[in-house]
C-alpha cells in the first residue's frame, strides 16, 4: 500500500510538472503577444515596454524564464504576476476560486442527487411511461448546449430582464462572506441549468450500467435468496454500477472546479474559467499558467480519490 | 519633438462636450454661464460601470473619461481645472490665467496658500514644488503618464522619454512657495493658453512624501495618495488606500474630504456626501437599474443599448442627458498597404461607406451625427472646415454610400473594372456590439468594390494594444477606432492622428502612418500659434486638407448619452465629453 | 467480447427503433439542406445571409422579429441579416467542421491506437504515455488556448492552419483523437489475446495484413458508435467555441456565433436565440438518437466524451 501511494505521488507530482511545461511551450510561442504592452497600460512608449520587459525578465531565453517560473512555484508556491493587471496570480485566483467552487459542488450536488434518483428509477421500471418520459426529458438535456439552456433560463426568470421575474439575473454573484442570501440566490439558476446539462448524461450512464448488473446472475441469485429488492438495490447492484458513474463524475467535478467557462461566460460569474479566457484571450502567460494548473492539480488529485472509491465500491478490484 | 504618444482615448471610450441642443446656442463661446451649479447638498449615490472603471489610481497615470469623472475631478485639485460648462481652463489651485512673457516661451503662475492636504498630512499645504514634483514624476516610467512628452515636452530641460530616476527639470521653477515659473524653449499653445496645464498631472504632490512610493519598476504612489479634492478615497486617511474601499474593476468608495474647503474652489460644489462605483455590470443591467431605480448613475460607457435607449427616449427622457462628445469615429487605412497607398482607392471607399447605415447600426441619429470630416462639432476651427457640411468633397458627401462614384475613383486608381482585384486584406475589429455590427457592415460594403476584408473580432484592449497601435501588426483597416479631444484646442484631436513624426513602434496613434512632409511641417508650425482665433484658424485649414487626403475615413461625431436615476440632476462635464461632472451633480 | 453481428440483423435491429429512423431522417435532410443551401434560400424568398437589410432595422438599430410581410421568416440579426439565411448556412459550418473533425481524429486515433496495441513495447509506452499526457489536459482548456493561438494573425504552425473553419478543425482533432486511440488500444489489445492472430502469425501473413484483414474490420463497430457520439461532440464543440469568440470568422454564420451575439440582447430579440438555439439542439438531438441506434443494434457500451460546460 505505501509502495502503491508513494509511487502514485510521484507521477501525479510528475504529470503536473509536464503540465505546466506544456502550456508554457503553447502559450509562449503564442504568435505576436507582446506581455510588456499589457502591463504598460495604454500609453507605452519603446522605453517603458523596454524597461517593463526587463523587470518581468522576458528578454531571458525560454528555458531559462520556464526554469525560473519552476523556481518559484516548488520553493516559494509563487505563481508569478499577471501581465493584464498587477496582482499576483496567486492572489486572482484566491479571489475568483470560490464562485467557481461555489457553482461546481452546488450543481454537482443537485445533479448527482437527481441522476442516482432518476436513473435508478427509471432502471429499476424500464420500458415504463416514467422510463420513457426520463429518457426523453435526458435525451434533451444531453442535446441542448449548456450556453443556450442558460440564455433560456435567464429569458424565462432573470430579475430584471427576463419574463418572470423570480431569480437575480446574469452578473449578480456576490461571495458568500458578503450577501448570503444573494450569493444563493445567484447561484441558483447557473445550479439548475448546469445540473439539467450534466444531470441528464448521468442519469441516463447509471441507468445503461443498473441495468446491466440488475442482469447479472449474482442478483438474481440473491433475489432468490429471498433478500428484498431494495437490499438487493443497495447491497449488490448499485455498487458496481456506479463505479463507472462516479469515476466519469469525479473527471467532471475536477474539470469543473477548473472552470467552467461557458457556464460562468453565460451568467457572468467572476470564477476562475473566465479568468483562463480573458488571459488566453490577452497572452497573460503567467495567469494562463496558473489557472491550467489549478485545474489539473484538480483532475490529477480527483483521479486519485476516485481510483480509492472504485476500490472500495467494487470488491473485484484491487489496486494495481 | 518627443517620440512619446499616446493611445486613442477609445481605449475605454471617448470624450464629449456640452448639452446638445442648448449648447449650440451657448456655445458661440460667449456669454456662456459657466459658473458654478446650484445643488443640494447630501445623499449618497452610486455610479454603475461595465467596463473595469479606473485604470490606475495614481493622478499621473489619469487620462481617460473614466479616471477624470470618477477620480480626477472629484478628489484633486489641478493648477487649472474646468466647471461643468466651461469651455476655457479655470485657475483652480492657480489665481489667475498665467502671465506670459518673453514671445510666450515663459510662464508666471501664482498658487493660492492655505490649501491643505488629506490626512495623514493635513497639516500641510500645497507650494509650488509640489506642482513642480507633480509635473516632473509624470515623466516616469514608472508612473507610465500618457500626454507629459507631448505637452509638457518643450519645456526646457525636460527629458524626450521615459526615465527611470526623477530628471529636475530647469524649465519649471519654483522660487517661493507660492510661485511657479516655467519656460520653454520654443512658444508652446496650448501651454500659454493653459488648456495643457489643467489636466491632473498638475496636481500637486509633496516630494518627500511621495519619493518614495516612486522608486522602483512601478510607482505606488496612487495607494498612498494625498488628495486636495472635495472627496477621497474612504479609509485613506490611514496614509493606505484600504481594500474595503477599492477593488479594481468591482469597487471604489469616496467619502468626504475634510482638508476642503468650498470658498477657495471655484470649480467643485461637492453636494453628495459620499460617491460609490461599482463594476462588473453588463450594459443592459446597468442601464435597466439606473433608469428604473434610484441614487444611481451611469458610469464608463457611451450610451444605454439601443432597445432600452428607444424606451427612455419616448418615457423616461427627462433622466437622459444627450451631449457631443467632441470625439470622431472613423476608419483607419493603413497607407503602408497595398492598394491603400493610392490616395483615389481611400477615396474610393470614402464613397463606398454607407454610414447613414452606420449611425443606424449603432443606435441611430441620438449617438451623434454623421461626419464629414475630422474635427468634431464645437471644436475651434470646425468651422473653418466647413461646419457640418463639411468642406465639401464629393466622396465624402453621400451619407448612404455612392457605388457609381466608388468606381469612378477605383478607375481613376488604375482598375479598369472599378473594381480591386487583388487579395483579402486584413482587419481587426472589436468584438462587442455595436462595435462589431458596424465592422461587419464596413466588411460587406467594401466587398462591393472587389475589397474582401480578413476580419478578426478581438475585445477592445486587444485590437488597440496588439493590432492596431501596432505598425509591425501590418493590419490594413481599424474599422472601430475614435479619438476625442483632451481640452477645447483642436491640436489634440488633428496632431496625434496625422503627425507622422509621432509614429511609433507602439501606442501609435497615427494609425493610417501618414507621413508627409509637408503636413508634418504644418502641423509643428500650428503648434506655435498662439491665440485662439489664429489657432482656430491654422487647425482648421489642416483638418479640411487632411480630409482630402482621405488617410482616415471619418463617419461619426459621437454624443454622449449619461442617464440618471429620476431623483439625481446629473451635470455633464463639457471638458470630459459628456460624462458626469460628480462635484456639480446632486440629488433633487 | 462478443464478434460483430451479423449485417442483416444489425439493420433490422437498426431500424426497429421509430426515433432512431426519426434522427436518421432529419440528419439525412439538415445534409440535403445545408448542400442546397443557396436553392433552399432562394427557394423560400429570403436574402442571402450576408446582405444586410438596413431597413429591417429600427431607427435605433435594434432587430425587428419574425414578419411573413417583412420578408425575414426568422426575423433579422443586429446587422438587418436574415436570421433564417444564416441558419441554413449556419448548418454547412457546423456539418463541415464536425464530420471532417471526427474522421481526422478518427484516422489518428485508429492509426497510433492499432499501433500501440498491436505492436507493443516501447511505441505503446510512448503513445500511451503521450495519450495520458493530452488528457490530463482539461480538454476544453487545451482547445481554447490552441483555438485563440490560430484564430488571431497568420494562424498557427508557421501559417499552415490559416484562421476559420482549418483552424477548429485542427484544434477539435488535436483535442479527440486521445479518446479514440485509448479506445482502440484497448480493443486491439483484446484482439490479440485470441487466437486467429497467432494463427495468422504462424502461416505467415505480413503486419500489415493482419492489421488490414483481420483487425480494422474488427474495429468498426466500436469506432462507428465512438463516431456516433463523436460527431454531436464535436458540433457542440465547435458551437461552444465559436461562442467564445474562437470559431469561424465573420461573416461565415455559424450558430454558436449567432448564440454569442444573442447573449447581449435576448431579451429583446426572443427569435435570435431561439432559432439557431433550436437549430442546434434538433441536430445533437438527431446524431443522438442515431447513435442510440447504432449502440442498440450492436450491443456496445458508451463511449467517452469531452466535457464542454
Amino acid at each position: 500500500m505505501p509502495a502503491y501511494i508513494a509511487r502514485r505521488l510521484l507521477w501525479m507530482v510528475a504529470v503536473l510538472v509536464a503540465v505546466t511545461f506544456i502550456t508554457f511551450i503553447i502559450f509562449y510561442l503564442l504568435p505576436a503577444v507582446e506581455p510588456a504592452a499589457l502591463r504598460a497600460g495604454k500609453t507605452p512608449s519603446p522605453a517603458l515596454l523596454a524597461h517593463i520587459r526587463q523587470t518581468l525578465g522576458l528578454q531571458r531565453p525560454w528555458y531559462d524564464q520556464y526554469l525560473h517560473f519552476l523556481d518559484r512555484l516548488l520553493f516559494h508556491l509563487d505563481l508569478g504576476y499577471s501581465y493584464q493587471y498587477d496582482i499576483s496570480v496567486r492572489s486572482a485566483l484566491a479571489e475568483r476560486l470560490p464562485a467557481t467552487i461555489s457553482l461546481t459542488l452546488g450543481a454537482a450536488l443537485l445533479w448527482l442527487a437527481g441522476a442516482l434518483a432518476l436513473g435508478t428509477l427509471a432502471a429499476l421500471r424500464r420500458h415504463s411511461l416514467l422510463d420513457r418520459l426520463v429518457g426523453a426529458l435526458t435525451l434533451l438535456g444531453i442535446s441542448a448546449p449548456v450556453y443556450w439552456l442558460a440564455l433560456l433560463a435567464l429569458f424565462l426568470f432573470a430579475d430584471v430582464t427576463g419574463k418572470l421575474h423570480l431569480l437575480p439575473g446574469a452578473g449578480s454573484y456576490v461571495p458568500i462572506s458578503e450577501e448570503p442570501l444573494q450569493w444563493l440566490e445567484s447561484l441558483v439558476l447557473p445550479w439548475l441549468v448546469l445540473a439539467i446539462s450534466l444531470g441528464a448524461f448521468y442519469a441516463r450512464l447509471l441507468r445503461a450500467n443498473l441495468t446491466e448488473v440488475l442482469a447479472e446472475p449474482y442478483i438474481r441469485t440473491a433475489r432468490a435468496k429471498g433478500i428484498s429488492q431494495a437490499q438487493v438495490l443497495l447491497r449488490h447492484a448499485l455498487r458496481p454500477a456506479l463505479t463507472p458513474f462516479l469515476t466519469a463524475a469525479g473527471m467532471d467535478i475536477a474539470l469543473l472546479l477548473g472552470g467552467a467557462i461557458l457556464t460562468e461566460t453565460a451568467f457572468n460569474i467572476p470564477g476562475i474559467g473566465r479568468l483562463l479566457y480573458e488571459a488566453v484571450l490577452n497572452g497573460d502567460l503567467p495567469m494562463i499558467q496558473g489557472t491550467v494548473l489549478v485545474g489539473a492539480i484538480f483532475i490529477v488529485v480527483m483521479n486519485a480519490i476516485v481510483d480509492l472509491l472504485y476500490v472500495w465500491l467494487d470488491p473485484r478490484v484491487r489496486l494495481a | 519633438m518627443s517620440a512619446h504618444v499616446r493611445v486613442p482615448a477609445a481605449a475605454l471610450l471617448t470624450r464629449g462636450c456640452a448639452l446638445a441642443l442648448i449648447s449650440a446656442l451657448l456655445v458661440a463661446g460667449c456669454g456662456t454661464s459657466t459658473g458654478k451649479i446650484a445643488g443640494r447638498s447630501g445623499g449618497t449615490v452610486t455610479v454603475l460601470e461595465v467596463n473595469g472603471g479606473v485604470d490606475s489610481l495614481d493622478p499621473g497615470f489619469w487620462y481617460y473619461q473614466t479616471d477624470y469623472t470618477d477620480l480626477a475631478q472629484t478628489t484633486q485639485r489641478w493648477l487649472y481645472g474646468w466647471r461643468a460648462r466651461s469651455l476655457t481652463p479655470v485657475p483652480d489651485l492657480a489665481t489667475a490665467m498665467p502671465a506670459l512673457s518673453d514671445g510666450g516661451r515663459t510662464l508666471t503662475i501664482h498658487i493660492r496658500s492655505g490649501i491643505h492636504y488629506s490626512p495623514p498630512l493635513a497639516a500641510r499645504t500645497v507650494s509650488s514644488a509640489d506642482i513642480k514634483y507633480a509635473i516632473e514624476r509624470c515623466f516616469l516610467a514608472s508612473v507610465g503618464n500618457g500626454y507629459a512628452f507631448d505637452y509638457y515636452g518643450e519645456i526646457e530641460g525636460a527629458p524626450h522619454e521615459p526615465v527611470s530616476h526623477l530628471v529636475n527639470i530647469p524649465g519649471i521653477r519654483a522660487p517661493n512657495a507660492t510661485t511657479l515659473v516655467i519656460h520653454t524653449s520654443v512658444p508652446v499653445g496650448v501651454l500659454d493658453d493653459a488648456d495643457a496645464l489643467a489636466l491632473p498631472c498638475t496636481a500637486p504632490v509633496p516630494q518627500s512624501y511621495a519619493e518614495r512610493f516612486d522608486r522602483g519598476a512601478q510607482s505606488t504612489y496612487g495607494e498612498h495618495q494625498l488628495f486636495t479634492g472635495p472627496y477621497m478615497i474612504a479609509g485613506a486617511g490611514s496614509g493606505t488606500v484600504p481594500h474595503s474601499s477599492y477593488a479594481p474593476g468591482r469597487l471604489l468608495a469616496l467619502e468626504r474630504n475634510r482638508s476642503w474647503r468650498r470658498e477657495s474652489d471655484p470649480i467643485r460644489s461637492a453636494y453628495f456626501n459620499a460617491i460609490i462605483f461599482r463594476g462588473g455590470y453588463s450594459k443592459t443591467v446597468a442601464s435597466r437599474e439606473v433608469l428604473e431605480g434610484t441614487s444611481l448613475m451611469s458610469g464608463d460607457f457611451t450610451a444605454p443599448p439601443p432597445a432600452i435607449l428607444a424606451e427612455a427616449l419616448s418615457s423616461r427622457r427627462s433622466q437622459l442627458y444627450i451631449t457631443p462628445a467632441q470625439a470622431t469615429r472613423y476608419i483607419s487605412l493603413n497607407t503602408r498597404v497595398k492598394p491603400l497607398d493610392n490616395v483615389d482607392v481611400r477615396r474610393a471607399i470614402g464613397a463606398v461607406i454607407d454610414r447613414s447605415a452606420l449611425l443606424r447600426l449603432i443606435g441611430g441619429p441620438t449617438l451623434g451625427a454623421i461626419a464629414t470630416h475630422f474635427l468634431a462639432p464645437e471644436m475651434p476651427g470646425f468651422n473653418v472646415a466647413g461646419g457640418y457640411r463639411g468642406p465639401g468633397y464629393d466622396f465624402l458627401s453621400h451619407p448612404e454610400g455612392d457605388l457609381a462614384l466608388a468606381q469612378h475613383y477605383m478607375r481613376l486608381a488604375g482598375y479598369r473594372r472599378g473594381r480591386y482585384e487583388g487579395p483579402p486584406l486584413s482587419a481587426v475589429a472589436a468584438d462587442e456590439a455595436p462595435q462589431k455590427n458596424v465592422a461587419e457592415a464596413i466588411q460587406s460594403q467594401l466587398a462591393q468594390i472587389g475589397i474582401n476584408l480578413e476580419l478578426h473580432e478581438v475585445p477592445h484592449t486587444t485590437m488597440l494594444t496588439k493590432y492596431c497601435t501596432v505598425p509591425k501588426a501590418h493590419i490594413a483597416i481599424c474599422p472601430n477606432l475614435s479619438w476625442g479631444k483632451d481640452f477645447f484646442d483642436s491640436q489634440s484631436m488633428i496632431a496625434p492622428i496625422f503627425d507622422g513624426n509621432l509614429i511609433q513602434e507602439q501606442a501609435n496613434t497615427d494609425t493610417s502612418l501618414a507621413d508627409n512632409p509637408a503636413y508634418n511641417a504644418q502641423i509643428e508650425a500650428a503648434k506655435e500659434v498662439i491665440g485662439e482665433r489664429a489657432r482656430a484658424q491654422a487647425w482648421g485649414r489642416l483638418d479640411r486638407e487632411l480630409t482630402a487626403e482621405a488617410y482616415v475615413i471619418p463617419w461619426l461625431w459621437e454624443n454622449q448619452v449619461s442617464f440618471a436615476s429620476a431623483n439625481v440632476k446629473g451635470v455633464p462635464w463639457a471638458f470630459n465629453g459628456g460624462a458626469w461632472d460628480l462635484t456639480a451633480s446632486s440629488l433633487k | 467480447m462478443a464478434g460483430s453481428a451479423p449485417r442483416a440483423s444489425f439493420w433490422r435491429r437498426f431500424a426497429a427503433r421509430r426515433s432512431t429512423l426519426l434522427g436518421l431522417a432529419f440528419i439525412l435532410l439538415l445534409v440535403a439542406v445545408a448542400a442546397a443551401a443557396p436553392i433552399v434560400v432562394s427557394v423560400v424568398g429570403a436574402p442571402g445571409p450576408d446582405r444586410p437589410d438596413y431597413a429591417a432595422l429600427s431607427s435605433f438599430g435594434t432587430p425587428t422579429g419574425p414578419s411573413l410581410a417583412g420578408g425575414h421568416i426568422f426575423g433579422v440579426d443586429p446587422l438587418g441579416r436574415d436570421v433564417f439565411s444564416r441558419v441554413i448556412y449556419g448548418a454547412r459550418a457546423s456539418l463541415e467542421v464536425a464530420l471532417l473533425a471526427t474522421a481526422l481524429a478518427l484516422l489518428i486515433g485508429v492509426l497510433l491506437g492499432a499501433a500501440a496495441g498491436y505492436f507493443g513495447g516501447v511505441l505503446d509506452t510512448v503513445i500511451s504515455r503521450l495519450t495520458d499526457l493530452f488528457l490530463a489536459f482539461p480538454a476544453f482548456l487545451l482547445a481554447i488556448g490552441l483555438a485563440s493561438a490560430c484564430e488571431l494573425g497568420k494562424g498557427c504552425v508557421g501559417g499552415l492552419v490559416h484562421p476559420g473553419t482549418g483552424a477548429v478543425v485542427f484544434v477539435i482533432v488535436l483535442v479527440t483523437w486521445t479518446y479514440v486511440a485509448r479506445l482502440v488500444r484497448g480493443q486491439v489489445l483484446a484482439l490479440r489475446e485470441l487466437e486467429f492472430i497467432e494463427a495468422a502469425r504462424a502461416i505467415g501473413c505480413s503486419h500489415l495484413r493482419i492489421i488490414v484483414r483481420e483487425l480494422l474490420p474488427n474495429l468498426a463497430a466500436p469506432v462507428a458508435v465512438y463516431a456516433t457520439y463523436a460527431i454531436p461532440q464535436n458540433i457542440l464543440l465547435e458551437a461552444a467555441l465559436s461562442y467564445l469568440g474562437l470559431g469561424v470568422q465573420p461573416p461565415t454564420p455559424s450558430w454558436g456565433q449567432m448564440l454569442a451575439e444573442a447573449t447581449p440582447i435576448f431579451n429583446s430579440a426572443w427569435w435570435y436565440m431561439a432559432f439557431p438555439g433550436a437549430a442546434l439542439l434538433l441536430t445533437v438531438l438527431a446524431f443522438n438518437l442515431l447513435g442510440e441506434g447504432v449502440q442498440a443494434a450492436l450491443a456496445r457500451p458508451v463511449a467517452q466524451r469531452v466535457r464542454i460546460a
